[in-house]
């Protein structure tokens, strides 16, 4: 478990080149910088889900406790970044769009899908005393919740298609940009499958647990 | 079988329907409060897909719950597959009563919404008819699912409930759209997206609805 | 307020959060691990 340390210097040089080597973009400022974070910490959720909904399906498939908790740790780690995503960008919105939050569709598929994952984690809460049939009930939910995510998407986009608001023109990013994000996006990818492991090991050792009381 | 638990079933509600009418008219609590709401409204029609939804969301969980409280009671799942049906059956059969059932209660709360509002047409059209099945097919698939898991692991409803309605909502974006477009004019309704989603979760909640009821099979 | 100011509250956050996440993993370890010292006594 000495992964900290390779993990923190690769986000130390992550946030270094958004800091120093990033170009300032000329209308938003500063404040734009706050993309690079965003976007990785999004990407990174996306994976992380799709780590629990492959996982689960390989739960229901092979009945192995392994992938039960692989697929409980991924969406823990991953709701983090969910949750990163929601706060980062709503800070970013105020200063440009004036408001923290609106109705647009990306923001509004983000936040269904906070809502659903954390229904998840309190149901998960509740299902360990529940211990035998929990393996099934939480992969059962995780496979229908990670279905309903290119609908949501699909269904917000009809939603506000109807009431267009925010207008977001998005020019193309720089050579400099680009490879700051695929620096960021590479540390919490990183970052990430650290938190994974750290989390996955946790859930090891609760089931020794539960194994010596049993 | 199939033939023999859809008979059974529609003895089952018919049985039970009054105590499952009078827990779906309690939505009419929750249409009173929006008649309260949106009756100085100069043109209600418009908003008849939005209260209809709200309407309609309260009234199939609180079929559900009724439905599934009862099941655990008197342990009816549980006897049927160990009588012999297999969990594919069982849910297609439970799946197209309670179609039935919310479809019904579906028309009558649509036709109330026109009375309570004083609407000066009813609109009600067979593609209407259409839309409201579609609509409640994935939910009630979903929902028999769902609330699978309070019969057979004894999990508290309350919290089904919480995990269920975020599920729902691009459910409800479709539903709501589609009425949206179907009681205009002018407008064509978009039913595809509808009938996608019911095709993806129909599918899956039968596949999944194996391991909901594993352990007695 | 400055976009300076919202760029380093959107910063703060994510660190703010990635820590107190790894500070109750490391409390959850440790109470885990307590807990099969106690168990294997």
């Amino acid at each position: 478990m000495k992964l900290w340390l390779p993990i923190s210097i690769l986000l130390s040089i992550a946030f270094a080149t958004i800091f120093l080597y990033a170009p300032m973009e000329k209308t938003q400022g500063v404040v734009q910088k706050i993309f690079y974070i965003h976007v990785s910490s999004a990407l990174t959720m996306y994976v992380g889900f799709f780590i629990a909904f492959v996982s689960s399906i390989l739960y229901l498939v092979k009945r192995e406790n392994k992938y039960h908790w692989r697929s409980n740790s991924a969406i823990e780690v991953g709701y983090l970044f969910c949750c990163i995503v929601l706060v980062t960008g709503p800070t970013w919105a105020k200063p440009i769009w004036g408001d923290y939050w609106t109705w647009e569709p990306r923001l509004t598929s983000t936040f269904i899908l906070w809502l659903i994952f954390t229904g998840y984690l309190l149901f998960q809460g509740y299902l360990k005393e529940n211990q035998k049939k929990a393996p099934v009930i939480s992969s059962i939910i995780a496979i229908i919740a990670f279905l309903d995510v290119p609908l949501i998407h699909f269904s917000v986009r009809l939603w506000r298609g109807v009431h267009p608001t925010v207008i977001r023109n998005k020019d193309g990013l720089t050579s400099s940009m680009t490879v700051t994000l695929v620096l960021t996006l590479v540390s919490m990818l990183c970052l990430f499958a650290y938190l994974f492991r750290h989390r996955l090991f946790l859930e090891k050792l609760e089931q020794q647990i539960l194994e010596r009381q049993s | 079988m199939l033939y023999k638990l859809l008979c059974f079933f529609t003895r089952w509600f018919f049985k039970n329907k009054v105590s499952l009418l009078m827990v779906c008219l309690q939505s009419l609590i929750i249409l009173f409060l929006m008649v309260l709401g949106f009756s100085h409204l100069k043109e209600p029609t418009s908003y008849f897909p939005s209260i209809f939804l709200i309407c309609m969301f309260f009234m199939g969980q609180f079929f559900l719950i009724e439905s599934h409280n009862k099941f655990a009671q008197q342990k009816i799942l549980q006897a049927l597959i160990l009588t012999g049906a297999s969990p594919t059956q069982l849910y297609i059969a439970l799946l197209s009563i309670s179609l039935a059932w919310v479809f019904a209660i579906e028309v009558m709360l649509w036709l109330l919404l026109h009375v309570f509002f004083q609407a000066s047409v009813i609109i009600f059209t067979p593609l209407l008819c259409l839309i409201f099945l579609s609509g409640s097919l994935s939910y009630v698939a979903l929902g028999i699912l769902f609330y699978g898991f309070s019969v057979f692991s004894r999990v508290h409803q309350t919290l089904v409930m919480i995990l269920f309605f975020p599920l729902c909502i691009p459910l409800f974006l479709f539903f709501h759209h589609a009425l949206s477009t179907a009681i205009e004019v002018s407008s064509k309704p978009n039913v595809a997206p509808l009938l996608g989603m019911n095709l993806l979760f129909v599918f899956s909640a039968m596949l999944l609805y194996e391991f909901v009821t594993e352990d007695l099979t | 307020m400055n976009t300076l100011a919202y760029f380093m509250l959107g910063y703060a956050f994510f660190l703010i959060v990635l820590f107190a996440y790894l500070y109750r993993l490391d409390k959850k370890q440790q109470e885990i691990k307590q807990l099969l010292q106690e168990l294997k006594k």
